[in-house]
C-alpha cells in the first residue's frame, strides 16, 4: 500500500508498512498514480509530458525500490507482541473546576456528577494499583488531571511524595504530567511543577476573543487577562523542561493558525491545538462540511512554521509536527494504538477505573476500582482487541501506522463502536501527517 | 565468476544508491523501516499518548520511544 500527496512544490510517497518516506518528484508522482508505470499507454503519455529519458530514469528508479523492499512492500500484521500492563494513570484530582468552559468534555469540570476532590488515601490506593500492576514496566506515568488539579494542590504534593517513595521499593520510575487552566499558577504552583512535572499542559486557545469565547469564569466573563501572565510567568522559569501552551479550536475559530501565531507571540515556543470534540448539534461543532477549510488552514500552519524556522529565535515547535522517520514507537506499539483500557486508565474522586479519562461519567465505562482492581474484563478486553489490522476501516488506510487507530472514545462516542474511527479526527490526523512529513522534508533541504 | 560479477555489480549499485548519486527522481528520507529488527522491539515502556498534549487527537506517531 502507498499513498501520494504533494504539498506546495513537493512530492511525496508513504510506502505503509514499512514507514520509509520517499521525496520525489512530479515525474514520479505521475507514474505512481493510478500505477500508471505498470501501463504502456499512460507511460507514453508520460514521456510525452517530460521526455522518453527522464521518464525510463524514473521507471528504473521505482523498479530499483520494488526489487529492495522499499516500495509496495507486503502488508504485516504484527502480532501484539507487547505484554499488556497498566503502567499510565490519568489522576482526576478534582471533579471541579474554576473556570466554566463552555466545550468542556468533562461538562464544566464534573463529569455530569458531584462535584469532589480525590483526597490522599484514595490516590494513595491508585498509586498501588498501579505499581502492583505494571508487570515489568519501569517507567510509570501519572498525569494530574481534572477538572482543575491544581484545585487539590497540596494532596498533588503528598501524591508526588508518596510516588517517590514507591520507586525503589518497586523498581519504577514516575513520571507526572499535568494539566492546568493556569488560573491558579502562582509562583509557589510554579515553582512546584517546574521541579516535579516531566511535562505541563498549559490551556490557552489563543487570541483573546477566540479564547474568552469559550473558556470563562464561573460568572461568565473571559479569562484571558486572569491566566495569560501567569501562563508567561511559568513558561519563563520553565527552563527546557517539556510543556505544551495548548488550544482548543471550534467553528468558532476555524482560522486558527491565527492563534498559533498569537501564542508564539506570547512567548510560547512549544504549542498545540486540538479540535474540539463536541456532538454534532453544538453550535461549535466541527463536522464534515469543515474538512476543506481545515486542511487549508494546516497548510496555512505549515507554510508559518517553515518560515519561523528559518530563523532561531522564532522557530517552535508543534506537536502535531512531531514526527520521528526513523524513530518514534515501534510497530507494536503502532498497531495498539493509545493504551486507553489496557495500559492507561482514568481514577475518578471517589476510585472508579475508565478506560480513559473521556469516558469517566459513563458508568457502563467503570472497569474496575481502586479496592477490587479492574472487575470488568469484558470492556477491557474489548478494547484490547482493537488494533489497526482487525479494523476494517483502519486496515486499508495508509495512515494507520502513524494515527494507530484514533481515539477510541471518540470512536464510540460518535459511532457506537471502537472498531469505528471517528471521521473527521480520520481526516484531519491524515492532513498533519502529510504537513509534518513536508516540513520535514522542507526544513532537512534547508539544513 | 559471472555471480562474483553480479554480486560486485550489485554492490555498487547499492553503494551509488546511498551516496545519492543514483536516484535523481526519488530520495528516501528515512533509513530505517518500521519492520526492521522487530524482535528487538515491542518492549511497552512508551508513553502512552494522552498524557501528552494531544487528548483526543490520538496521535501514537507523534510520541518517542523510549528504548534507546
Amino acid at each position: 500500500m502507498i499513498h501520494l500527496f504533494s504539498l506546495d512544490d513537493m512530492y511525496f510517497v508513504i510506502d505503509t508498512n514499512s514507514g520509509l518516506v520517499h521525496a520525489a518528484d512530479e515525474v514520479i508522482y505521475d507514474l505512481l498514480t493510478d500505477e500508471n508505470f505498470k501501463y504502456g499507454d499512460k507511460v507514453e503519455l508520460i514521456k510525452q509530458k517530460f521526455g522518453k529519458e527522464t521518464t525510463e530514469e524514473a521507471i528504473s528508479e521505482i523498479n530499483y525500490l520494488i526489487v529492495n523492499d522499499m516500495l509496495y512492500t507486503e502488508d504485516v500484521n504484527p502480532q501484539n507482541k507487547i505484554k499488556t500492563a497498566v503502567k499510565a494513570m490519568c489522576l482526576n484530582m478534582t471533579h471541579d473546576c474554576n473556570l466554566r468552559c463552555e466545550y468542556c468534555f468533562a461538562s464544566q469540570g464534573s463529569y455530569n456528577g458531584k462535584r469532589s476532590f480525590l483526597s490522599f488515601e484514595t490516590g494513595k490506593r491508585a498509586f498501588d494499583f498501579l505499581v502492583k500492576n505494571s508487570g515489568t514496566r519501569r517507567n510509570l506515568e501519572v498525569d494530574f488531571f481534572g477538572g482543575e488539579p491544581l484545585m487539590n494542590f497540596e494532596t498533588i504534593k503528598k501524591l508526588v511524595s508518596y510516588g517517590r517513595s514507591l520507586e525503589k521499593e518497586y523498581k519504577k520510575h514516575f513520571r507526572f504530567t499535568t494539566t492546568t487552566n493556569g488560573v491558579l499558577l502562582d509562583d509557589e504552583k510554579i515553582d512546584y511543577l517546574n521541579e516535579n512535572m516531566a511535562n505541563v499542559v498549559l490551556s490557552i486557545d489563543g487570541r483573546k476573543s477566540v479564547n474568552d469565547r469559550m473558556r470563562r469564569t464561573v460568572n461568565g466573563k473571559g479569562s484571558y487577562d486572569i491566566i495569560v501572565d501567569n501562563l508567561r510567568n511559568f513558561v519563563s522559569k520553565r527552563m527546557d523542561k517539556d510543556y505544551f501552551a495548548r488550544g482548543t479550536f471550534t467553528s468558532y475559530n476555524l482560522d486558527f493558525s491565527q492563534d498559533v501565531k498569537h501564542m508564539r507571540e506570547l512567548g510560547f515556543d512549544k504549542i498545540s491545538v486540538e479540535p474540539v470534540v463536541a456532538k454534532p448539534e453544538e453550535k461549535y461543532a466541527l463536522n464534515e462540511e469543515h474538512l476543506e477549510v481545515l486542511k487549508k488552514e494546516y497548510e496555512k500552519l505549515t507554510k508559518f512554521y517553515v518560515d519561523s524556522y528559518k530563523d532561531k529565535d522564532k522557530r517552535f515547535q508543534f506537536f502535531h509536527f512531531n514526527i520521528d522517520l526513523d524513530g518514534g514507537p515501534c510497530i507494536y506499539k503502532r498497531s495498539i494504538g493509545c493504551g486507553a483500557g489496557t495500559e492507561y486508565i482514568a481514577v475518578t474522586p471517589n476510585g472508579d477505573f475508565y478506560p480513559c479519562h473521556q469516558f469517566v461519567g459513563q458508568e457502563d465505562f467503570i472497569i474496575g476500582n481502586v479496592d477490587d482492581g479492574i472487575t470488568n474484563d469484558k470492556i477491557v478486553d474489548k478494547i484490547r482487541k482493537v488494533s489497526v489490522n482487525e479494523k476494517p476501516v483502519c486496515k486499508d488506510c495508509w495512515a494507520k501506522y502513524y494515527c494507530s487507530g484514533g481515539c477510541h472514545a471518540n470512536a464510540y462516542n460518535f459511532n457506537g463502536d471502537f472498531n469505528i474511527p471517528y471521521k473527521v479526527g480520520c481526516e484531519l490526523e491524515k492532513k498533519r501527517i502529510e504537513c509534518s512529513i513536508y516540513i520535514k522534508a522542507k526544513i532537512n533541504n534547508k539544513e | 565468476m559471472k555471480k562474483t560479477l553480479l554480486n560486485n555489480l550489485q554492490k555498487c549499485y547499492n553503494l551509488l544508491y546511498k551516496e545519492g548519486l543514483f536516484m535523481i527522481h526519488i530520495k528516501t528520507l528515512n533509513k530505517t523501516k518500521l519492520t526492521d529488527n522487530m524482535n528487538a522491539k515491542g518492549c511497552g515502556e512508551c508513553q502512552t499518548s494522552c498524557q501528552s498534549a494531544c487528548k483526543t487527537s490520538c496521535t501514537v506517531g507523534n510520541q518517542k520511544c523510549e528504548n534507546k
